[in-house]
C-alpha cells in the first residue's frame, strides 16, 4: 500500500533545545528525518541526551540568544553544515514569578531579553538566508499567557504579548519574500520551565513580599499541575507538522485542551464576562491557587 | 505522570489505530489492539512492544467476537480505562448514486460497530464508576461537502451518539470525547476499496468531479503531516486528569473549520466552501464542475 511520498528533509533551527519542549522537537523532527540543529548554552552537560539515537540528524550548537554574536554564530554555523535554513523555531524562554508592584528593572530587562529580544536576535540572524532562498518558516512558541493575563507572572505575560505583537508585524513584512511566521499558542503541559527555567523576583526569595502567600500558592500549584498535565509530545507533533505543513501557515497554532477551551471563550465574552469567569476560578494552579490564597488571607492594610 | 492505563483500541492494523496503539504502549499503557486479521497485521504492529500491546481479533460489525474480545480482555488485564473506537471505512460517490447496500456498510462499521464495542466496555465502566470513550470522527462530522455525503453523515451520527452519551454516561462518571481529525496522511485515503460502485465502474453522472476529489485528497494526503500528532493527542485524551472537552478538532484545517464554521452563517459557509478550487476537499470537485460540467 503506497503511503507517505517521503517529504523532503528539512533543516531546521531549534533554540532552547536543552529540555523540555525544545528537545522534544529537536527529536520528533529528527525521527522524521530532518536536519536539526539543536541550540542551548550548555551543550556539553545537556547535548549527548538530546542526540542520542539521532546522531546523524542532530547536531547540537551552543547558543546564548542573549547575545547577538552567539545568534548570528549559530545561523552560520546551520549554513555551514547544510547550505540552508528552512525553519526556525524560536523556543528558548524563561518565566517570571511575582507580582507586578516588585518586579525590578534587572528583572524584567534579563525576562524581556530573552523572550522578546532573543527571539527577535535569533530570527534576524536567520533571515539573510531565508530571504535568498525566497522561503522559510519563522515558528514561535508562545502561550496562552500570550493572550490573556493573570496574577503573579503578569511580567511573563507581557513578555509573550510583546512577541506576538512582534511576530504579527513580522508576519506581514516577510510575507512578500515567501517567508511564513506563525505562532504557537500553547496551553499547559509538562515540561520543566515551572522547576528548571523559573526564575523569581528577589522580594519573593527574601520572602519580603506583599504577595508573598498567594504567590507561593501559584509556584505549588504550578508544580501540582505540571506534573498532571500532558507530556510535551503533542506539541513537538504540532511543531513537526508545522515545520513539514505544505499549505500556508495560521497566524495562531493552537495547540492544547486548555487552549481550545479558553480562546473561543476570550474571543466571544466581554472584558467583563472573562474577567468575572478568571476571578471566580478556585483550581489548583493558574489562577485559582491565587485567587484562593487571596480569599483565606485577604491583604490588611499595613503602614508603611 | 499519568499512570499506567489499559485502553482498548480499535481498527488498530494502521493509520490512527496503529500509531495510536505504539503512542500509548510507549507511554508506558496496557494496550489492547483490535484488528480484522492480527495473522497478517499484528506481527508489525506489537514489534518493539511485546507485553504492552496486545493484538485481538475483532471485527466491529460481529456483536459475538465483540463480546468475546472484550470479555477476554477484561479477565486478562482487569479493567479496561479508556475506549478508543477508530475503526472506520470511507465512501466517495456522489448521494444520488449510493445504494443501500453501500449505505449501510459503512454505517455497520463507522456508527453502530462503534455503538456496538461501546455496548461491551461500557457495563465494566459503570461497575467502576470511570471511564473515557474517545470516537474517532473527523472534520467530515462537522461539515459536509460533494462526494463524500455517505462518510460524513456517518460521522455526523457519531458526532450526534457521542453528545447523547455524554450526558447518558455523566452519572457514572464516564467520559465521552469526539476527536475530528483534519486531512492527514494514512492509509484509509491509499485504498482502492473506497469508492462506490457507479465510480468503480466508470459510470457515475458524476464521474469526472468524483475522480478529482479523490484524486485530489489523495494528493492533499501525501503532502501533509502523518499520524503522529493524532496519536499523540488521543493519548493525550488517555491521560488527562481534567475533564474531556466535548469535541477535539486536530490539524491545522479541522481547527481553522471549526473556527470558521462556528462564526459563520449558513450563507457564509456555503459561499466560501463553493468558492474553493484547490487541489483537495471539495476545491477539487467545485474545480472539475466548473471546467466540465456534470454528464
Amino acid at each position: 500500500m503506497e503511503v507517505a511520498e517521503k517529504l523532503a528533509p528539512r533543516v531546521v533551527i531549534v533554540t532552547g533545545a536543552s529540555r523540555g519542549v525544545g528537545r522534544e522537537t529537536a527529536r520528533e523532527l529528527a525521527f522524521r528525518g530532518h536536519q536539526v540543529v539543536a541550540t542551548m548554552r550548555n551543550p556539553d552537560r545537556d547535548g549527548p541526551a538530546v542526540v542520542q539515537g539521532f546522531e546523524s540528524h542532530i547536531q547540537v550548537a551552543a547558543c546564548d540568544i542573549t547575545s547577538r554574536n552567539a545568534t548570528e554564530a549559530a545561523a552560520a554555523f546551520a549554513l555551514e553544515q547544510h547550505g540552508r535554513i528552512d525553519a526556525l523555531v524560536n523556543n528558548a524562554a524563561l518565566l517570571l514569578i511575582g507580582a507586578i508592584e516588585e518586579v525590578v528593572d534587572q528583572e524584567i530587562h534579563d525576562l524581556f531579553n530573552t523572550n522578546l529580544t532573543g527571539q527577535m536576535r535569533m530570527t534576524q540572524a536567520v533571515l539573510p538566508a531565508m530571504r535568498r532562498q525566497q522561503g522559510g518558516k519563522i515558528i514561535t512558541v508562545s502561550s496562552l499567557a500570550g493572550r490573556i493575563a493573570g496574577p503573579a507572572f503578569g511580567s511573563y505575560c507581557a513578555s509573550k504579548w510583546a512577541l506576538e505583537g512582534l511576530m504579527q508585524a513580522l508576519r506581514y513584512e516577510l510575507a512578500p519574500f515567501g517567508i511564513e511566521v506563525s505562532l504557537i499558542t500553547m496551553g499547559a503541559y509538562r515540561t520543566e520551565m515551572q522547576f528548571k527555567s523559573t526564575f523569581t523576583t528577589q522580594k519573593l526569595q527574601d520572602g519580603t513580599s506583599v504577595y508573598q502567600a498567594p504567590c507561593e500558592a501559584f509556584i505549588e500549584g504550578e508544580k501540582v499541575r505540571a506534573n498532571l498535565n500532558p507530556s510535551v509530545r503533542t506539541v513537538a507533533c504540532n511543531i513537526a507538522d508545522a515545520v513539514e505543513f505544505p499549505d500556508p501557515l495560521a497566524l495562531h497554532i493552537p495547540v492544547g485542551f486548555d487552549v481550545h477551551r479558553v480562546m473561543p471563550l476570550r474571543e466571544r465574552m466581554s472584558y467583563d464576562e472573562f474577567e468575572a469567569m478568571i476571578s471566580g476560578m478556585r483550581n489548583e494552579g493558574f489562577p485559582g491557587s491565587w485567587f484562593g490564597t487571596i480569599e483565606e488571607n485577604p491583604p490588611v492594610p499595613v503602614a508603611e | 505522570m499519568a499512570d499506567p492505563q489499559v485502553v482498548l483500541i480499535t481498527g488498530a492494523s494502521q493509520g490512527f489505530g496503529a500509531a495510536t496503539a505504539r503512542e500509548l504502549a510507549e507511554r508506558g499503557h496496557t494496550v489492547i489492539a483490535t484488528m480484522r486479521n492480527p495473522d497478517r497485521d499484528a506481527p508489525a504492529l506489537i514489534e518493539g512492544y511485546t507485553g504492552r500491546i496486545y493484538p485481538q481479533r475483532l471485527d466491529v460489525t460481529d456483536a459475538s467476537m465483540i463480546s468475546a474480545a472484550v470479555t477476554a480482555a477484561l479477565d486478562q488485564h482487569g479493567r479496561i480505562d479508556a475506549l478508543i473506537n477508530n475503526a472506520g471505512v470511507s465512501l466517495f460517490g456522489a448521494v444520488e448514486e449510493i445504494t443501500d447496500e453501500e449505505l449501510h456498510h459503512i454505517l455497520d462499521v463507522n456508527v453502530v460497530g462503534a455503538m456496538r464495542v461501546i455496548g461491551a466496555v461500557a457495563p465494566s465502566m459503570r461497575a467502576r464508576c470511570s471511564g473515557k470513550i474517545i470516537n474517532v470522527s473527523s472534520m467530515a462530522g462537522l461539515i459536509g461537502g460533494p462526494a463524500v455525503g455517505g462518510y460524513c453523515a456517518s460521522k455526523f451520527a457519531l458526532e450526534a451518539i457521542t453528545e447523547a452519551l455524554r450526558y447518558e454516561l455523566q452519572p457514572w462518571s464516564i467520559q465521552v470525547v469526539a476527536v475530528e481529525p483534519g486531512v492527514v496522511n494514512t492509509e484509509m485515503l491509499h485504498g482502492n476499496l473506497s469508492a462506490i460502485a457507479s465510480v468503480r465502474e466508470g459510470r457515475s453522472r458524476y464521474q469526472g468531479p468524483t475522480e478529482a476529489l479523490i484524486k485530489g485528497l489523495r494528493a492533499a494526503a501525501n503532502r501533509r503531516q502523518g499520524p503522529r500528532s493524532v496519536a499523540s493527542q488521543l493519548a493525550d485524551l488517555v491521560e488527562i486528569a481534567e475533564p474531556l472537552p466535548l469535541r477535539v478538532p486536530i490539524g491545522d484545517d479541522a481547527i481553522r473549520i471549526s473556527q470558521q464554521r462556528g462564526l459563520m452563517t449558513d450563507d457564509e459557509w456555503e459561499g466560501f466552501l463553493t468558492s474553493l478550487r484547490d487541489e483537495g476537499f471539495p476545491g477539487s470537485y467545485f474545480r472539475v464542475v466548473e471546467e466540465q460540467g456534470v454528464g
